[in-house]
């Protein structure tokens, strides 16, 4: 064990049992997992990506590359999950990643052998030829040796919540500068959110030793966070990770809820997303240490400077018993005084020009030595050492900032990439802002969160600045080690090497971006947090340009992964989307009803009856039963808008091709709408229920779209007509009844209205009442036979359907769905969804009539382009099969006979066939080039998907009373 | 992003359908020709800074509105409805 | 109305408001000033042209959008949508929308937490306080939200997402722990 017996900020009451790929082991509450694992003196913990070379712990944060494990198992397991921040819990269960057999002895280390090849833009080079060998034996290849760990393939268990904040400081990072910040502006009685992925508030004064007013910093966080949490306008969020940044300053976050717990609670989700909106953002994020490129800078046993500090400091823990440290910054050495504090031996201090105290050695580590780390090379010396820390200077965490559009810019001073002009509304502090001492950050969080207040009008209340002890922050740059031996790694995770850098310069690739595709450097999980900015200044060396000039790469959301299904909330199976369903819905379902979606909607797709044995069965039956008797078909789903105002013909007029201000009050006319580029939009009827009153139908599909489209004609094209609109789709439920004996049982439901065809002729519509409420009733027919649509408000639709049911029992009134509903309008030829598909002309539709020559509509101009009326264009038609039986399929092309199946013989496509018990065989519509003049002629429809090929004789579309006169009946 | 609706004040842009630039004007009347329908209906400018957009609040107050966006950086100057703007 | 919470408190009551007589009004063209007074006159009620909520009696008018208002009675009739047609006859246009909402009343110390776990507006008290309407979307289903009290909340939702808002209120109670107390419109 590597405890250290006393100190820390772990509870040594709270013992925590977990396992490492299998092995039990012991922790405290307040440990991650990766200090528990140091504790328990782990040392190994993954293998590379493409090299697979054992791989140690190298940070203590979110920008580890190395110690990526597999968090539990089964369902529950979340692969390359960073053991730096996984927070130690009981039961925890963890496993190595990218190793096989074993993380010890791992076959695939062979690849580090074969490294000559695996060289930058090794994919590129190696696995372009022969083509065909890339899919069958190449890529299975390399996904098996190159990878991070694998998905369970099990549907997720846990469920996700989402929430929504608003303030008017959002601050980002809960370290010394945020902390400030947040405390500033909450005294004020500022709206405050800070947001902090730790588990624990205090950032880097968790790991480092300092006074604040006299008093250790950790007494100082404690008693800011109690003040924070008595404040009332304040909100903290722990283990809530900012992951981007949005315009208008938005911001997206995940909450870890109960991700420290072995299993949620029930009904708890496992994270929460929150979406924020704050009026003004202070970064405060910090800063990630860089890691020095010298040979062997991967081994195991090779941490970052501020790891080992917050490993002793933090986490009580051991790394090593002998420390060497090479340090870039003036934070060597007070990581030397922490470590003989806690009594480890530190047995070199090496900076390149020997600065430091008295024991300083001068001089570069050129190599490492040892299967986990025994020894380093200074100047050809050995010294033992079981652990070497890194201080390679810092870069300021500024990424959320990028994702606004902030361009950083390299600041020589600290060797660093900065941002000068933060984005409108936020502003930097401490280590972000590239103040990286502790007295800077103090500062710039009361002075950034003082500027915030005055820029919202709010007076800020004037509080002491704090005490700091100050601390030297020196930085100094070594971005490549002469000398050195063995590889030396610029991005771990991806293996991306100091040579690698140099061969991807040779080659030509010369810019940060074409340099980050072809070695892939940052383009790992952890998006090159560590070794982006190493990389850079190696290409700028290669190059002779000075760091900086070309700029860097820019950051994009998500700045840590986030598992999809905190973005997909509780939005999932048949949740994904909402479902809208309709009054009649139940009775639906309680009669046999199988549904189908259309949008958003549940319809009846048909009704099955015991006995049968299959959907054609059902649908044969319901449409035969609407041609020989009565059937009720529940049509709610289509779009209805009112039109109301002294203009409300006028609009309509200019919406419609046909005209319908000469629609007399208590008729319903049908209409067809079109884009304004001459395609057709929707169709639909309106009927005039007064003088200055229309109701219209749209499409069930295009409900929406036609809302939107009359909106815009009254906003936009014509507000000066004095017209309302609104959609009463959900007002009214109605029902479509049709069949020979429909006016006998529309006759029972409403005994009091004449419906003699005299009184109530084809196309009438009317106001009426049903049981003393309102209803409306209108003589349309979809169907080609006798028919009525019946509405009434939703809140009686299920007693609608019941009441039709029940009047017409004594003649087997017969529940029908779409299916029976599309077979009667192909019967029809009456176009729907497939005909409108957008792609279609009122002439293709052979609608050419209906476009008004009278009035100036939607779409009038451009309708008539030559183009838009060719006959040769495919135009509707019908299609029979030749010989009896032979089924004819949607989606099949027509093609003339004799011709070879391909593209430059297609004249037309089937838009909608079925089963027609009228015709008693497969019947089909289809647009086919000049059409109508080829009736009689046969055809080819074929279908490579489905492999079929009919040959289909052309008719017309209308295959059932083509004189229309069932429905005047 | 968030959308200042004239009526419902901030929104995020999700609750908006997006149309696009505001600038062209229907070339209304029965005489109008085909030509100045297409040049109406096709040609569009790829601005590169201030645009007047339509926007719809499709799922807020159904009103058709005016936003005057930067392309660069998404900046939103502010916003009319767009039945006022014609005025 | 809503039931008194259980003793315990801390949860969300939740009650469907049945009876209710909904109606979008619409001004007509340059009828704003004369319907305003023409329902002073009628209702004794002070108009408001915007996200509010106008009336405290029987008959109240929420601004859901620019000249426009879903108007709701409490105890309608079926017809009470023509006769307000009747009432506004000239300065609006009436739309019977009685069937087309369900509408809950949502209560207690978790429903405006509640409320904004769904909706990305902000619902503090000085944002939104007593009155204020704002039409929106909660989990992907347009809403209308009226602050009706402190703590006191009518949410509307067109009548076929009423399954699909209630799974929601469901699963985020459960997910924020929040007993959900349900009752029926009589208590
Ligand atoms: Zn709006």
């Amino acid at each position: 064990m590597s405890r250290l017996a006393a100190g820390g900020s772990i509870d040594r009451r709270q013992p925590l049992a977990f396992t490492f790929d299998g092995k039990s082991y012991q922790g405290f509450a307040g440990d991650t997992l990766a200090s528990a694992l140091i504790a328990n003196d782990v040392r190994l913990v993954g293998r590379s990506f493409k090299y697979h070379r054992p791989r140690g712990i190298l940070t203590a944060g979110a920008e580890e590359p190395n110690a990526l494990v597999t968090l539990r198992s089964g369902a529950r397991a979340e692969p390359n999950s960073k053991a730096t921040t996984v927070e130690l819990y009981d039961g925890l269960e963890a496993a190595s990643q990218n190793r096989w057999p074993s993380l010890g002895f791992d076959m695939m280390a062979v690849n580090g052998l074969l490294s000559p090849i695996f060289v930058a833009g090794f994919y590129y080079k190696t696995f372009m030829w022969p083509r065909r060998f890339w899919e069958r034996l190449y890529e299975p290849l390399i996904r098996r040796a190159a990878g991070l760990g694998a998905l369970s393939g099990l549907p997720d268990p846990d469920s996700y919540d989402r929430d929504h904040a608003f303030c008017d400081l959002l601050v980002i990072g809960a370290g010394p500068a945020g902390l400030m910040a947040a405390l500033t502006a909450g005294r004020a009685g500022a709206r405050v959110l800070i947001v902090e992925e730790d588990f624990a508030l205090g950032g880097r004064l968790l790991a480092e030793r300092h006074e604040i007013d006299g008093q250790p910093a950790a007494d100082w966080v404690a008693a800011v966070a109690a003040e924070l949490a008595s404040l009332p306008t304040v909100r903290v969020l722990k283990r809530t990770t900012l992951f981007g940044g949005y315009d208008s300053c938005t911001f997206g976050a995940v909450e870890k809820v109960a991700d420290h717990l072995v299993t949620p609670a029930a009904g708890q989700p496992r994270q929460r997303l929150w979406k924020i909106a704050a009026k003004r953002t202070i970064l405060a994020t910090g800063a990630v240490e860089r890691p020095i490129s010298f040979g062997g800078n991967d081994r195991p046993g090779v941490m970052q400077a501020s790891a080992v500090e917050a490993y002793v400091n933090r986490f009580a823990t051991a790394p090593g018993k002998r420390i060497a440290i090479f340090a870039l910054t003036a934070s060597g050495l007070r990581l030397a005084r922490a470590l003989k504090a806690a009594g480890i031996e530190v047995p070199a201090i090496v900076t390149p020009d020997g600065t430091g105290d008295g024991s300083t050695i001068a001089g570069m580590v050129t190599a490492t030595h040892g299967k986990t780390l025994r020894s380093i090379e200074v100047s050809g010396r050995r010294i033992e050492a079981d652990i070497l820390a890194m201080a390679g200077g810092w870069n300021p965490a500024i990424g959320i900032a990028s994702h606004l559009g902030a361009r950083p810019v390299w600041d020589d001073a600290i060797h660093a990439f900065v941002l000068k002009t933060p984005p409108a509304g936020m502003a930097l502090a401490g280590a972000a802002a590239g103040h990286f001492s502790l007295g800077e950050a103090i500062d710039d969080g009361l002075r950034e969160a003082q500027a915030a207040l005055a820029d919202l009008g709010m007076p800020a209340t004037v509080g002491a600045r704090p005490a700091t002890s100050d601390d030297p922050a020196g930085v100094g740059t070594l971005w490549s080690v002469p000398g050195s031996k063995g590889k030396a790694f610029v991005d771990f995770q991806h293996d991306v090497t100091v040579d690698d850098i140099a061969l991807a310069e040779r080659e030509g690739f010369r810019s940060v971006e074409h340099l980050k595709r072809y070695t892939t450097l940052g383009m790992a999980t952890d998006q090159g947090k560590a070794g982006q900015v190493n990389g850079q200044a190696l290409l700028a060396a290669a190059t002779a340009t000075a760091m900086g000039e070309k700029g860097t790469v820019i950051a994009r959301p998500p700045d840590r992964p986030v598992a999809i299904g905190a973005f997909a909330g509780a939005h999932t199976a048949a949740h994904f989307r909402p479902v809208r369903l309709t009054a009649g819905h139940a009775w639906a379902a309680e009669n046999g009803a199988s549904f189908v979606d259309t949008g958003q909607w549940k319809r009846a797709q048909w009704f099955t009856r015991p006995g049968e044995s299959d959907w054609l069965e059902s649908v044969t039956r319901e449409a035969r039963a609407v041609r020989t008797g009565v059937g009720i078909c529940d049509v709610s789903t289509l779009g209805k808008i009112e039109v109301a105002g002294p203009d409300a013909a006028t609009l309509l007029d200019r919406l419609y091709t046909n005209m319908m201000s000469t629609l007399p009050v208590g008729k319903a006319r049908y209409g067809l709408m079109l884009r304004e580029d001459g395609f057709v939009f929707d169709d639909g009827t309106a009927a005039r229920l007064a003088d200055d009153r229309y109701v219209i139908s749209t499409t069930t599909a295009n409900a929406a779209r036609v809302m939107q489209h009359v909106d815009y004609c009254r906003h936009v094209l014509w507000p000066e007509l004095d017209a309302q609109a609104v959609s009463v789709t959900e007002q009214w439920a109605q029902v479509a009844v049709a069949g020979p004996n429909a006016r006998v049982l529309m006759q029972r439901l409403l005994p009091d209205m004449d419906l003699s065809n005299e009184a109530f002729p084809f196309m009438a519509s009317a106001q009426c009442r049903w049981r003393d409420g309102p209803a409306r009733l209108f003589r349309l027919s979809f169907s080609g036979e006798l028919a009525y649509e019946i509405a009434v408000p939703a809140d009686r639709g299920a007693a609608l359907m019941r009441a039709l049911t029940e009047a017409g029992r004594s003649f087997g009134v017969t529940p029908y769905g779409t299916e029976a509903l599309g077979v009667l309008r192909i019967e029809k030829g009456h176009p729907a969804g497939n005909e409108l598909n957008g792609q279609t002309t009122a002439h293709d539709l052979g609608m050419g009539r209906m476009l008004s020559a009278r009035k100036d509509f939607i779409g009038r101009a451009l309708a008539g382009r030559a183009a838009l009326t060719d006959p040769m264009r495919p135009t509707l038609v019908g299609l029979k099969p030749v010989r009896p039986g032979e089924r004819v399929r949607g989606g099949a092309h027509l093609l003339p006979l004799g011709a070879a199946a391909r593209a430059e013989h297609d004249q037309g496509y089937v838009t909608s066939a079925c089963f027609s018990p009228v015709v008693d065989g497969w019947i089909a519509l289809g647009l086919l080039a000049n059409g109508p003049s080829r009736i009689g002629e046969r055809v080819r429809a074929v279908s490579p998907v489905r492999g079929t090929d009919v040959e289909v004789e052309v008719c017309s579309p209308i295959f059932f009373d083509p004189e229309g006169v069932r429905l005047r009946g | 992003m968030r959308i200042p609706c004239p009526y419902c004040g901030e929104r995020d842009a999700h609750e908006f359908v997006y149309r696009g630039d505001a600038a062209p004007q229907r070339p209304d009347g029965a005489e109008a020709n085909e030509a100045a329908f297409a040049d109406y209906v096709y040609p569009r400018a790829n601005v590169a800074g201030a645009m007047h957009e339509h926007w719809y609040h499709a799922q807020g107050c159904r009103t058709w509105i005016v936003v005057e966006r930067d392309t660069r950086s998404h900046a939103i100057a502010g916003a009319t409805l767009a039945r006022e703007a014609k005025r | 109305m809503v039931g008194a919470l259980p003793a315990a408190g801390g949860g969300l009551a939740v009650s469907e408001r049945g009876d209710l007589g909904i109606a979008t009004i619409m001004a007509r063209a340059s009828s704003t000033a004369a319907l305003a007074q023409r329902v002073a006159e009628r209702f004794g009620i002070a108009l408001i042209d915007g996200p509010i909520l106008s009336g405290a009696g029987a008959v109240r008018f929420a601004g859901t959008g620019p000249g426009s208002w879903l108007s709701f009675c409490e105890g309608a009739d079926p017809f009470w949508a023509c006769s307000m047609a009747v009432q506004l006859d000239g300065v609006a246009s009436v739309f019977d929308q009685s069937s087309g909402y369900a509408v809950l009343r949502l209560g207690g110390a978790e429903a405006m937490p509640m409320l904004q776990s769904g909706a990305f507006i902000d619902l503090h008290a000085d944002a939104f306080p007593v009155g204020a309407v704002a039409v929106t979307v909660i989990a992907h289903v347009g809403a209308i939200l009226i602050r009706v009290g402190e703590a006191q909340f009518d949410v509307a939702v067109f009548r076929s997402f009423a399954g699909s808002f209630w799974h929601w209120l469901a699963t985020s109670a459960a997910a924020r722990g929040v007993p959900l107390h349900r009752f029926s419109e009589d208590g």
